[in-house]
């Protein structure tokens, strides 16, 4: 198994069916870590894998929609929720608030796989993304100050001549900067860079028309 | 009028009356008694018409006269009157009768009786007539000449007398004046034999001539008795100039003549006399106009009285314009009109012109003679020659004054007052005087109050008013020395102003004056008795005869020589008088001198007194003329000269002591810079006199410089002298100054210029100090200071040094380099305000004063000011410095850095302070305790808690940790508490325990309260730290909970299958979970390739096993609800009452009610349905506390299980109200709680009872309820 295979995260407080649900997944082939309480699993490290988090709802102390809301807003793994008895305001919250699914017990484990696939699936899709994020970010901290105030110019759309009027610039070396700027951030094209500036929020604070309100 | 009386002219009556007044003029007519019937107006002196008869008294008719007459003359007219009435004689009588005017005129007045045919007088008719004017006259002037205090007469042109008046009459006696006309002769007869021919002779020649007669001769008294007369005589002549009548006066002028003739008798003698008399005197006129000259002064001035007549100007002041020296001739001129005005004696020296032009010094001296009234009749005056006597009285004096000047040059005391008079220095002159210091308060008053108390008021109105007005002070005061003794002082003072022209401060300057002022009083004295003297006429004046007796002598001698009169009668002489020394110089010289010029020069010598005292005198004699064996002497008492020359000898003489004897070295230089005087002492110590090292080509100055003064210093001598000698400013330096064996001495030399008047230097005095052994001590003390100095630069602490007075006096290079130097402050209070924080300053200058105060050492801690303006913290100890006798020399302050040091504490404090500040803000109770438990320290919110301060707990009760628990800890905890506490301390364990606390209100709160040592290094304990967290609000929020959760199981027991099956589906759900889950997982193992058989089988025994446990809890329920015959099995009923004790733990602890638990030992297992029985006692327990909430103090459980009989009886007993309907408590939906479904008892009944057992209730005998229910041993057969 490599490093990248997924692992799903059971928080369970019956011991029975923590016991069940790790042998039903081990069987189907799945990394498990179990934990008996919210409180376990808020100690326990965030794994750097594709991952899972099957939630019991009934948990003793936090229960599971509260853990799934103290976990807004940080970086975890999509939650599967099982619940002894379901209500639909229950569900409703869970949802709402991002998870992926929300499973009465007992349930079969063709619907058990299936939502923790898909959870592994959206994880896997955010960690890529976030991995992309990070080279982007990194390729633009090498460049030069003046490079960096090339790039809004040119990912705005303003002709050379214009960034370089802007920038007090002769024309070529605008040309050079532009080049340079497509190189380090690794552009294959100008619309390449605008999708990279895109995506790392650089501000388009120029038109060709002229400069835009701040 | 005219007409009136034409009008009345028909009326007889009226025509006879105005026939009267007309013609008869005034007329008057009486009765026969004499009252008027009727007078013309004229007699009255009224007019004519309206006048009215005057009503006259019955009683006496002259009455009706007196309005009208004199009154000197009415007592005569009026007897005159009554008389003719009487007598019937005419009336007659000459009187003054009152005119219209008011005036009296002499009127003669005459009536005469009217009678009838019998002669009988019937009336009385009378006139009154005018006398003639000269009638008047006549009679006025023979009163006036009868009456004049003179001899009147008249003589016949011829010169026959024609009259004499009656003075005349009556001193040249009847035979003279009988019987006019007496002739010239018998008149003649009367005049003196001697004066006869001449009074012949002039009184002929008046008579020829017509020319007034004036002579003075002696006429016999009717006595015989000759008396001189003044007479005078002038004519009357008539209109053709012709001599009528001689008319003459005479005067008794006897006795005028006679003292004339005295007088001049008496002049004569004294001119011969005084002419005699080898002394130049003078006499003047009343008015001061010299009228003699004696022959002596003629000769002298060579100039006589009658020399001085000049037509423009008087005798007096050509005499003084001539004679009188020209400086002193207006002030003699003016004072000796001041004595002839006042008449007072004249006495003046001054410089009178001798006959050969040559002015010399002379002592005139007048007095005024007087004649009986008091009248200056002459002045009589003497001028004597002082020439010699001022000339040697005016070098000593000069010679005094220059001492004088050089004894002024020792210092004198200075002293300096501020704008408002508090003196602000002495110098030590000054200080030593009155012994005191300047410093302090009230010093003013203090030297006021040191002023004798005659001159304090004077000083103090001086002084302010100089004070007020800026005006220079000087005054002499005596002041109070130390010793008690006053002494006189000059003290003079002026004020320095700044360029603003206000005063800034008050220089002064007292001089010790009281010699001086005591000379002075001596001289007044002197000066006072010589004027006594003068005023006394003390020319004595001695008439002797050549046999060498005194004849006479004038009282002024006899003074002199303190002999009366009575002596000179019995006879003395000049032998008698004169000491032995003078006697032969009186035999030889001045004899032979009389007998060869008749006269002695003044000459002084000696005379004896009476006493035998000698008494000096100045005396020249001459002889009388033509009687050359007698003469006069003349004899000035010069005692009081004698001693006053003695007096300034004296005091020459003192002063020349004085000056040599002044522990100084004084010197003199002229205004130009040459040496002129060294005093003796300086003569002395150098070895050489002023003139001594004079040197051919070189100045005297220079010379002098170059051998007396030390090489090195010379040139800065020298040049110092140039300096002052050019610009007048005061020299003063120090010199190192050659002594006589040629070894160099350090001496302080200083010297001042004196000025004239007109402010020139006139000389230089100056004064050197050998200041040798000071210069020496002085260096090496600046050796020592300088080594200690380095020394303390050394150290590293800043060094300060204060005198007494608190004035800076060092400060150590490392504090000048540290805080900077102090520049001009030199007082520690103004030091301290400016280098120390104005934060720390109060303080740090309280303690200060106080150290200063009371001599103790003292430290201060506070930020100092650096160089660079920072401040820093320094700790400064300072300590006094004394001498011998304790008293304080010299204060030390020491000062070191210590701004890191209160860096860190501050930090510390800081800490300390946020801490403290989290402990108290903390919502947790916090106490410290010491290791034996007792309390130290309790936070803010332990106490707000408990109510009270840990000082409130008094010691005596016992341990103050014990009395806090039991009056906090709920009674129900205490014993565990305290226990758990004792062992906490005894062993130093963690304490951790959950117990009630009382809150200050009363109420009990559940706390948490966790105890933790604190050890030191050791391991010993030295604090107990104890948090204490109110949990109630927690533990409640446990109860709320298990109440909703009994709310819940209690609601299950009636409710249906359905309503549950939210709550059994969990408890069925997790097991039926498990199943599926394992089932499927058992199914992956089993499809896996290849299988696994192990995990297989494990995964269907967990199936197994979960599905039994979920067909448990299926067949509970069903057993529950259902009563359904469960299978029963025998157990122990104290088993059950432990589960259910154990299940009811936390409700039990929660409601605080206290659970007692009794099981026999002994009892036998009975068969029962566990969970049925469970929820049976379960639900009998729940009702007993619910029963007791709130209704019982002390809740009590009681859970009893016995044996009774073939049975177990369970009771479960509390201490609530009790039960009002003990039978229908069991019935269904029974219920006395508005929350409870009344089914909980009926399904306990239906259960126990389906054992076969029994359930009942009992009221307690204390109150409260006891359920029991009872379980037979063996199980009834079912139905």
């Amino acid at each position: 198994m490599t490093a990248e295979a997924p692992i799903v995260l059971i928080v369970e407080d019956d011991a029975r069916a923590r016991e069940a649900l790790g042998e039903l997944l081990v069987a189907h082939g799945m990394r498990v870590a179990v934990y008996v309480s919210a409180e376990e699993y808020a100690r326990a490290a965030t794994p750097t894998v594709p991952a899972c988090l099957l939630l019991d709802v009934e948990l003793p102390g936090i229960n599971g929609l509260d853990l799934q809301a103290e976990l807004t807003g940080a970086d975890h793994p999509p939650i599967v929720f099982l619940t002894g008895h379901g209500d639909i305001p229950s569900s409703v919250r869970a949802i709402r608030h991002g998870a992926v699914d929300f499973l009465t017990k007992p349930c079969s484990d063709t619907a058990l796989m299936a939502a923790i696939e898909a959870a592994l699936a959206q994880d896997r899709r955010i960690r890529a993304e976030r991995a992309e994020l990070e080279r982007l970010r990194a390729r633009y901290a090498m460049l030069t100050p003046r490079e960096r105030q090339v790039l809004p110019l040119i990912v705005s759309g303003l002709l050379n001549k214009q960034a370089a009027a802007e920038l007090k610039l002769s024309e070529v070396t605008l040309q050079v900067h532009k080049r340079n700027v497509l190189r380090k951030m690794g552009a294959d094209s100008l619309a390449d860079l605008v999708r990279i500036a895109l995506w790392l929020r650089i501000p388009v604070t120029h038109s060709r028309r002229g400069k835009r309100e701040a | 009028m005219l007409s009136v009386a034409t009008d009345a002219i028909n009326d007889q009556p009226a025509r006879a009356a105005r026939l009267v007044e007309e013609v008869v003029g005034n007329a008057w007519a009486t009765d026969a008694a004499g009252r008027f019937l009727y007078a013309t107006p004229g007699v009255l002196g009224l007019p004519a018409a309206g006048w009215e008869v005057p009503d006259t008294n019955p009683e006496d008719p002259a009455l009706g006269w007196k309005p009208l007459l004199h009154p000197e003359d009415y007592e005569a007219a009026a007897m005159s009157w009554r008389q003719s009435l009487q007598t019937g004689h005419a009336y007659d009588v000459t009187h003054r009768l009152r005119a219209a005017d008011g005036t009296y005129r002499w009127r003669r007045c005459s009536g005469r009786p009217v009678r009838d045919a019998e002669a009988r007088i019937v009336g009385w008719y009378g006139a009154v007539l005018e006398r003639e004017a000269l009638h008047d006259r006549e009679r006025e002037l023979a009163q006036l000449v009868d009456m004049a205090p003179s001899h009147v007469w008249r003589l016949t042109p011829d010169g026959e007398p024609a009259f004499f008046n009656r003075r005349m009459s009556d001193y040249l006696g009847p035979e003279i004046t009988s019987g006019p006309p007496v002739g010239l002769e018998a008149l003649l007869a009367a005049v003196h034999p001697e004066d006869a021919p001449a009074f012949r002779t002039t009184l002929r020649r008046s008579l020829a001539t017509g020319e007034p007669f004036a002579l003075r001769y002696r006429l016999r008294r009717f006595d015989g008795a000759y008396r001189w007369m003044s007479s005078r005589a002038e004519p009357l002549r008539d209109h053709a100039e012709r001599i009528l009548q001689w008319y003459g006066v005479c005067h008794d002028i006897d006795d005028q003549v006679r003292a004339e003739e005295a007088l001049r008798l008496r002049e004569q003698e004294l001119e011969r006399l005084v002419d005699a008399v080898p002394a130049m005197i003078w006499c003047l006129s009343p008015d001061g106009q010299p009228s003699y000259y004696s022959e002596q002064l003629v000769r002298w001035l060579g100039m006589s009285v009658e020399d001085l007549d000049h037509p423009r100007t008087t005798r007096l002041a050509r005499a003084a314009a001539l004679l009188v020296h020209p400086a002193d001739s207006r002030d003699v001129h003016a004072e000796l009109a001041r004595c002839v005005r006042t008449g007072d004696p004249f006495l003046c020296k001054c410089r009178v012109r001798r006959h050969d032009g040559v002015f010399r010094w002379m002592e005139g001296r007048a007095q005024a003679l007087r004649d009986a009234e008091g009248n200056i009749v002459q002045w009589y005056g003497v001028l004597i020659d002082i020439e010699e006597l001022m000339r040697a009285q005016d070098e000593l004096r000069g010679r005094e004054r220059e001492l004088s000047q050089l004894v002024d040059m020792v210092p004198s005391q200075i002293w300096r007052l501020n704008p408002d008079g508090e003196p602000i220095f002495f110098n030590k002159r000054m200080v030593d005087f009155l012994d005191m210091q300047v410093a302090g308060t009230g010093r003013l008053q203090a030297v006021i109050d040191s002023i004798h108390p005659d001159d304090a008021a004077r000083f103090e109105a001086a002084l302010h008013q100089s004070l007020a007005t800026g005006e220079a002070f000087a005054m002499q005061y005596r002041l109070r020395r130390a010793d008690g003794d006053y002494r006189w002082m000059s003290g003079r003072a002026e004020p320095l102003r700044d360029e603003r022209g206000r005063i800034v401060q008050w220089f002064g300057l007292s001089h010790d004056i009281d010699d001086q002022m005591r000379l002075y009083a001596d001289i007044a004295e002197r000066e006072a008795r010589i004027r006594r003297l003068v005023d006394s006429d003390i020319i004595g004046i001695v008439i002797w005869d050549l046999d060498g007796r005194l004849i006479d002598a004038n009282d002024a001698f006899l003074r002199m020589i303190q002999h009366d009169r009575a002596d000179v009668t019995a006879g003395i002489r000049w032998f008698d008088i004169t000491p032995p020394e003078w006697q032969e110089v009186h035999a030889r010289e001045e004899a032979q001198e009389l007998a060869a010029t008749g006269k002695m020069q003044a000459r002084e010598k000696e005379y004896f007194r009476k006493d035998g005292s000698r008494v000096p005198v100045l005396i020249g004699a001459a002889c009388f003329d033509g009687q050359s064996r007698q003469g006069v002497a003349y004899i000035l008492d010069l005692t009081e000269r004698k001693r006053v020359e003695a007096a300034v000898r004296d005091r020459e003489r003192e002063l020349s002591q004085l000056v040599d004897m002044v522990p100084s070295y004084l010197w003199r230089i002229t205004a130009d810079g040459m040496p002129v005087f060294f005093n003796k002492r300086l003569v002395d110590y150098l070895g050489l006199d002023v003139s001594g090292a004079d040197r051919p080509g070189k100045s005297r100055l220079a010379a002098i410089t170059e051998a007396i003064i030390h090489p090195d210093d010379s040139a800065t001598v020298a040049a110092a002298f140039e300096r002052s000698l050019a610009s007048g400013e005061r020299f003063s330096m120090n010199w190192r100054m050659r002594r006589a064996d040629g070894v160099y001495r350090w001496m302080a030399a200083s010297a001042e210029a004196m000025r004239d008047q007109a402010g020139r230097i006139t000389q230089w005095y100056g004064l050197c100090h050998d200041i040798d052994d000071q210069v020496l001590a002085e260096q090496t003390l600046r050796q020592s200071k300088q080594q200690l100095e380095q020394m303390i630069d050394a150290m590293p602490i800043n060094i300060l040094s204060f005198d007494p007075s608190r004035r800076l006096t060092y400060a150590s290079r490392r504090y000048l380099d540290t805080v900077g130097p102090p520049g001009p402050i030199r007082d520690f209070e103004t030091l301290a305000r400016d280098v120390a924080h104005p934060d720390d300053l109060p303080v740090m200058f309280r303690r200060a004063l106080d150290g200063f105060r009371t001599g103790l050492p003292f430290v201060n801690r506070f930020r100092r000011r650096c160089s660079d303006g920072v401040y820093r913290w320094i700790e400064a100890r300072a300590q006094a410095l004394r001498d011998a006798d304790g008293q304080i020399v010299q204060w030390y302050i020491a000062s070191i850095d210590i701004e890191e040091e209160m860096q860190a504490q501050e930090a510390l404090r800081e800490r300390e302070r946020f801490l403290w500040q989290l402990v108290e803000t903390l919502p947790a109770m916090i106490d410290c305790t010491a290791p034996d438990g007792e309390p130290v320290y309790r936070s803010q919110q332990l106490r707000a808690f408990l109510g009270y301060e840990p000082e409130e707990l008094t010691g005596t009760d016992g341990p103050r940790l014990m009395q806090t628990l039991d009056a906090g800890v709920h009674p129900d905890d205490l014993a565990a508490v305290r226990k758990d506490y004792a062992r906490c301390l005894q062993t130093g364990e963690a304490y951790a325990r959950r117990h009630r606390l009382r809150r200050h209100d009363g109420a009990y709160r559940w706390v948490e309260t966790r105890a933790a040592p604190m050890r030191n290094a050791d391991g010993a304990i030295v604090q107990w730290n104890v948090i204490c967290l109110d949990i109630d609000a927690e533990v409640r929020a446990q109860e709320d909970l298990r109440l909703a959760q009994e709310r819940l199981a209690r609601a299950g027991q009636a409710a249906s299958l359905a309503e549950l099956s939210a709550s059994i589906a969990h408890e069925v759900n997790q097991p039926l979970a498990a199943v599926v889950w394992n089932s499927q997982a058992c199914q992956r193992w089993l499809a896996a390739t290849p299988p696994n058989l192990d995990r297989a089988r494990t995964t269907v025994e967990r199936i197994i096993r979960d599905a039994n446990a979920a067909a448990d809890v299926v067949s509970r329920i069903r057993a529950l609800f259902r009563q359904a015959a469960a299978p029963r099995h025998r157990g122990s009923i104290g088993d059950l009452v432990a589960d259910v004790g154990r299940l009811l733990g936390d409700r039990t602890a929660q409601t605080r009610v206290g659970v007692t638990t009794d099981v026999a030992a002994d009892l036998p297992a009975v068969p029962f349905d566990v969970v049925q029985l469970q929820q049976v006692l379960v639900n009998l327990m729940r009702n007993a506390i619910e029963a007791m909430e709130g209704q019982a103090p002390e809740p009590r459980l009681g859970i009893r299980a016995v044996r009774d009989g073939a049975a177990v009886r369970v009771e479960v007993s509390d201490n609530g109200p009790g039960v009002p309907h003990p039978e229908k408590v069991f019935d269904a939906f029974f219920t006395t709680r508005p929350t409870g479904m009344g089914m909980g008892l009926a399904i306990c009944r239906s259960i126990v009872e389906s054992h076969g057992g029994r359930l009942w209730v009992e009221g307690n005998e204390l109150g409260g309820a006891t359920f029991a229910f009872t379980l037979p041993m063996e199980a009834p057969e079912p139905p």
